[in-house]
């Protein structure tokens, strides 16, 4: 066993025998089998295909300790650049749900939403057939390390025949008093029979300390439920985030998955969706803006293991400086998965001579009646676009400026809240003003 | 057609002469893999002291490695202990002794593919008193490359003649250290193919491994290695569309190509070897190839096509490696799994000149049980200012218990690349069936005719004889695969 793996081992038997164990026996037991998985599994290496053009050595040389007890001040001042209008409003700061700067308004006596872990020994029964289940953390130390630790996050289940018209924003900031920091984040959200929801997982970095993200949010939907769940991932440039989303689609039911990706140094984002009811439909977007030595990994899956499925994917991604991207899209059609309708497409812009790409489109097909398409293009911006808006008067900046911009708003323009979408285009400004082009 | 073909032809269509002598028979090593054994087969090859050497060391940097576990073929172990690695012809006591007991389903094959009957016997592994007289074959071909100084002949033939062309090739493109198959073949290679076409030389003829004397016994390890210098064109085809009797379960090939400056290497395979019992997949060839070639040279070009109807397990990437500025590789693939047999089967287009070009259209048919993996990597270094390429991987599904599996991998070093790749899986749709019955077509001729439309971008890159042939074979190929 690593060193680090054992310290880390270390402190999950401290905590076992001190602050969880005042929790319901079922948990304390999945946190003792994840903590034995993450033993034994370790952490990944370039070795394994899955983690082949991901270095992790920025996170496995130190070890994160948990938050300290202290908490930071903030005020409801610092959080207004990140609010969005028309949104109910959850802030987690440092790992810890901040009731005194949320706003829950009348959301309460429609749907359950609470911290995630006061959910853990209140709900203990509700969060029990989906716990660990949904992530599984037998095969992804991330997912272990992150089972075995959970902390605080958000739990949010909205019954049956219910539609939450406003937003709801979950604003996750991360400004330690101490350098290398870890946060175990766990989300979970059920959604009911024919209802609807809107979630905005938001994570925000405050100042330049390096810390450790590591998320996992598990996202059940039932018939005929619709989800539409937006992350928006601006860490700040020091940060390490690693995320796992993990949703279960029943039958006629509805999902769609928006990953915006501007922050940290290093990202490893595994998106996947099981399609595990008739009829179920998946959307799948993503846009990535990395500039410096920015590494981020995207890894996703649609997995339509029941017939009549459908899913799209658009993964895009600007990379300029020396970043580089990995964009790992999987689909896989089971032999029940008849009449499967899935395509995915991931487009890359290479703008300096140094920043990378790797693209890995990948179809695992068992059945045959299905269409399943995939296409990958890697290039910079078009001479002959840039030609034509330069003949017509436009310079160069300007030029390449818009042609980014609409690079980027295929991916904006499939968000429909008008409020959203404006919060996401000053990001996406804010960023190519950023950059040299 | 051209004429020498025609010649060969007629050749082979021919009445055999009797008394041809083929007194080579020889003992075989006993199972087992170790130096004595490679010492072995150098020593009955009569090598001199530096192929041993090299012999060796890929031997021991053999046992060093262990077998790939990544493709997506599933296989029980190999036992490379208890493979003879050097076997004689196969005796005459040993062959049968008639047609007749031949696998009658074999012959149904022979006689779809329309080859005379002799050549039936000789393909099936029976006893024919009456050889090929393939030396007047020979002669005829072999008079006409000698004009143009184009040197082809057995691998082992080429060791003794040509020891300064081996040495300084072999393993420049696919080295013994490369992976476990490799190396494995480069410690016990049985024998292959050498040509060297001289500088400026358009090589009369597509050459063949089929035509050349002593073809039939290269054993299960074989050796190619071709060589085009300087604005020379060449045109090799690997293998026949029959189905192959073969001894060997075990394949493992290395080719490798050289292409210098303006030169041209196009390297055509039709593969059919043995798939195994259609009802349980047993006894099938495992076919682990490693085919790589190397564009030297400024404004080479090197094209990889391929038809992969055969063998139980096929592994097999030809790849290129584009380091010459403005050099060309392509990659043109049908490959088809029915019954039980399974395919990881790519290319690799690796880019390092500035302006180079690489086009990948692979076609991958599953019916029966079958599972079709197309695995490719395309890899833009940062030096290859402007490079390009274009990829484009299909997949037909016939029947709800094959699989076809897509995974591309794609790395940008240089932001003046660019990359395309699409890839797509659909099935034969029941509204082109309709269509087709409706119309008096038959359901088997209707998918013959939607698979070859599928095929045919590869198939046109075929020269004209194999192409026909081609056609041919996956209509029998498929045979049987709808319900």
């Amino acid at each position: 066993m690593l060193k680090i793996v054992k310290q880390y081992a270390d402190e999950f038997r401290n905590l076992d025998n001190g602050h969880f164990s005042t929790e319901p026996v079922a948990i304390q037991n999945i946190r003792i089998s994840a903590m034995e998985r993450f033993t034994e599994l370790g952490f990944p290496n370039n070795k394994l295909e899955e983690w082949k053009n991901t270095n992790l050595d920025g996170l496995t040389k130190t070890l994160f300790k948990l938050p300290s007890g202290k908490q930071t001040q903030i005020t409801p001042e610092t959080i207004v650049p990140f609010s969005i209008e028309g949104t109910h409003r959850l802030v987690i700061l440092n790992g810890k749900y901040l009731p005194e700067l949320s706003n829950l308004d009348n959301l309460l006596t429609t749907i359950e939403i609470k911290n995630f872990s006061e959910a853990l020994t209140d709900d203990s029964s509700l969060l029990a057939p989906y716990l660990g289940k949904i992530a599984d953390y037998t095969n992804h130390p991330f997912v272990a390390l992150n089972t075995a630790f959970m902390d605080d996050g958000i739990f949010i289940h909205v019954p049956d025949n219910q539609i939450i018209e406003n937003p709801i924003h979950l604003l996750y900031i991360s400004s330690p008093t101490d350098e290398n920091t870890v946060f175990h984040l766990r989300n979970m959200i059920i959604v009911g029979v024919n209802s609807e929801i809107t979630i905005i997982e938001d994570y925000v970095g405050l100042d330049n300390k390096k810390y450790f993200t590591n998320v996992v949010t598990e996202m059940a939907v039932k018939e005929n439920g619709t989800i539409h769940h937006i992350k928006i991932q601006q860490e700040s440039a020091r940060a390490h985030h690693i995320s796992t989303l993990q949703v279960h689609l029943d039958s006629a039911s509805s999902v769609s998955l928006d990953s915006f990706i501007v922050g940290s140094s290093m990202t490893r984002n595994d998106i996947s969706a099981i399609l595990n009811g008739e009829g179920a439909d998946c959307k799948m977007n993503g846009l990535v803006l990395a500039k410096d030595s920015q590494h981020i990994d995207n890894h996703t899956i649609l997995d339509h293991a029941m017939p009549h499925g459908t899913s799209s994917e658009l993964f895009k991604g600007i990379y300029t400086g020396k970043a580089h991207g990995i964009f790992n899209g999987r689909i896989i059609v089971r032999k029940n998965a008849q009449k499967t309708d899935a395509r995915q497409t991931n487009k890359n812009l290479l703008l300096s001579d140094s920043a990378l790409v790797n693209s890995n489109p990948q179809l695992e097909i068992y059945a045959d009646d299905v269409k399943c398409t995939h296409g990958s293009t890697t290039g910079q911006l078009e001479e002959e676009a840039l030609f034509y808006l330069r003949s017509r008067g436009l310079d160069i900046r300007t030029a390449q400026a818009l042609l980014l911009h609409g690079f980027a708003d295929q991916i904006l323009n499939k968000i429909s809240n008008l409020a959203i979408k404006a919060y996401l285009q000053s990001i996406l400004s804010n960023w190519l003003s950023g950059i040299k082009t | 057609m051209n004429s020498d073909l025609q010649t060969i032809e007629k050749h082979i269509s021919q009445e055999y002469k009797y008394g041809f002598v083929t007194d080579i028979a020889q003992e075989t090593i006993p199972a087992g893999l170790d130096e004595q054994v490679v010492r072995l087969i150098s020593a009955k090859k009569n090598e001199p002291e530096w192929m041993t050497r090299w012999r060796l060391k890929a031997y021991r940097n053999w046992i060093k490695m262990t077998e790939p576990t990544w493709a997506k073929v599933k296989y029980s172990p190999i036992d490379y202990q208890a493979i003879s690695y050097y076997s004689a012809p196969i005796k005459d006591s040993k062959k049968l002794k008639s047609l007749d007991e031949v696998d009658p389903e074999i012959l149904r094959t022979y006689e779809k593919l329309g080859i005379p009957l002799e050549e039936q016997k000789w393909l099936a592994g029976v006893a024919v008193d009456a050889v090929f007289d393939s030396v007047s074959v020979a002669t005829t071909f072999k008079e006409q490359l000698n004009k143009h100084g184009v040197i082809f002949c057995p691998f082992s033939e080429a060791v003794q003649k040509h020891p300064e062309l081996i040495k300084k090739y072999l393993g420049s493109v696919v080295p013994y250290t490369d992976n476990f198959f490799a190396a494995l073949n480069s410690a016990v290679f049985s024998d292959g193919s050498f040509v060297y076409i001289p500088k400026g030389v358009r090589c009369p003829m597509e050459l063949s491994t089929y035509f050349r004397i002593n073809a039939a016994n290269t054993g299960q390890f074989e050796r190619t290695l071709i060589i085009a210098d300087e604005g020379s064109y060449v045109s090799y085809l690997e293998g026949c569309t029959a189905p192959m009797r073969d001894e060997n379960q075990l394949h493992a090939a290395v080719v490798e190509l050289i292409a210098h400056k303006d030169a041209t290497i196009k390297y055509s395979t039709v593969q059919n070897w043995y798939p195994g019992d259609p009802k349980t997949g047993k006894g099938g060839i495992f076919n682990f190839v490693t085919k790589r070639g190397i564009c030297k040279g400024d404004n080479s070009k090197i094209s990889w096509t391929q038809v992969e109807t055969g063998s139980a397990i096929t592994w097999k990437y030809p790849s290129v490696i584009l380091k010459g500025d403005h050099s060309i590789g392509e990659f043109y693939s049908v490959a088809l799994t029915n019954n039980y047999q399974q395919a990881d089967t790519g290319t690799k287009m690796i880019h390092i000149g500035k302006n180079t070009k690489s086009t990948i259209i692979s076609k991958g048919i599953s019916a029966g049980y079958g599972q079709n993996t197309y695995r490719g990597s395309v890899k833009i270094m940062k030096g290859a200012e402007n490079a390009r390429n274009y990829s484009q991987c299909d997949s037909l599904l016939i029947g709800d218990k094959c699989g076809a599996h897509t995974f591309p991998y794609i790395d940008v070093r240089n932001p003046t690349a660019r990359m395309e790749h699409e890839a797509s899986t659909s099935t034969i749709g029941e509204d082109q069936l309709f269509y087709s019955n409706q119309r008096g077509i038959s359901t088997e001729d209707a998918i013959s005719m939607i698979v070859n439309g599928f095929c045919k971008e590869v198939f046109k890159e075929l020269p004209m004889e194999f192409a026909v042939e081609a056609q041919k074979l996956m209509e029998v190929s498929l045979e049987g695969s709808v319900g």
